[in-house]
């Protein structure tokens, strides 16, 4: 499981590409990274998710509401954020002459 | 006034002794000394790409750090519904946001540096290359 864990690099991130093997150091910790950003994404879709029965079961109370609707509301946009860490890796990584070691099937 | 003209005319005589090849001597030098550079980067823009790219590979994953930390603001922020806190993680999400513009117009910074300084067609010719060579110490 951490093996399997250990093994996921960011945005397909390919290590053995020519562009990212002078930087070594960078695609090791991208790829220690992955790992946690697997984790959070994870955890943002749970917490979302939460938030929405949150909403629902808060019945005609609107207090609970009102803290129902603030919870997804906010754990959308974290999720967003989170998920967005894909895409700021490989808008980054093209400006420092590292090209080809991207691949993301939708962009 | 004779002092400053004396440190003056002291400081010109060391300039042209030290500069001059042969004006102290007055034998022609035939034994050189030779200087190795003690770095495996020959030029200054080679050290500064070198240094630039270490930067760099510490600087993009402190940037995905950020960017993961203040999504975990917003969500943590949205838990506690506090308005103080949401505004907290939206500054977070903004500097992260600005730091990373800086990040990438990180060589057009360095262009337009060598631009002022060397004039266009260098510039292009000395276009930073962001790179890790092994630190080998020439012997």
């Amino acid at each position: 499981m951490i093996n399997a864990l250990a093994s996921i690099t960011p945005p397909n991130l390919n290590c053995a590409s020519p562009g990212l093997k002078a930087y070594s150091a960078l695609c090791n910790i991208l790829g220690a990274l992955g790992a946690i950003i697997l984790i959070l994404k994870l955890a943002a879709v749970i917490y979302f998710i939460y938030g929405i029965g949150k909403y629902v079961g808060a019945g005609g109370d609107t207090a609970k509401a009102k803290a129902g609707r603030s919870a997804m509301l906010y754990g959308v946009i974290g999720l967003a954020v989170i998920f967005g860490v894909d895409v700021i890796i490989a808008y980054l990584l093209p400006f420092f002459g590292i090209t080809d070691a991207i691949n993301i099937p939708f962009i | 006034m004779l002092k400053k003209l004396s440190t003056l005319l002291g400081s010109i005589l060391a300039f042209i002794l030290l500069t001059v090849p042969g004006a102290g001597l007055a034998g022609e030098v035939t034994d050189f000394v030779e200087f190795k550079n003690p770095l495996a980067w020959d030029t200054l823009n080679d050290l500064v790409g070198a240094v630039l790219g270490m930067l760099v590979a510490i600087a993009i994953p402190v940037a995905v750090v950020m960017f993961l930390l203040a999504g975990v603001k917003f969500i943590r922020a949205g838990a506690s519904g506090n308005s103080g806190e949401i505004k907290k993680a939206k500054m977070a999400l903004l500097w992260t946001m600005v730091g990373l513009a800086i990040l990438a117009s990180l060589s057009g910074i360095m262009y337009m540096v060598n631009e002022f300084f060397l004039g266009e067609k260098q510039a292009q010719e000395a276009q930073i290359q962001y790179q890790i060579k092994e630190p080998i110490i020439n012997d």
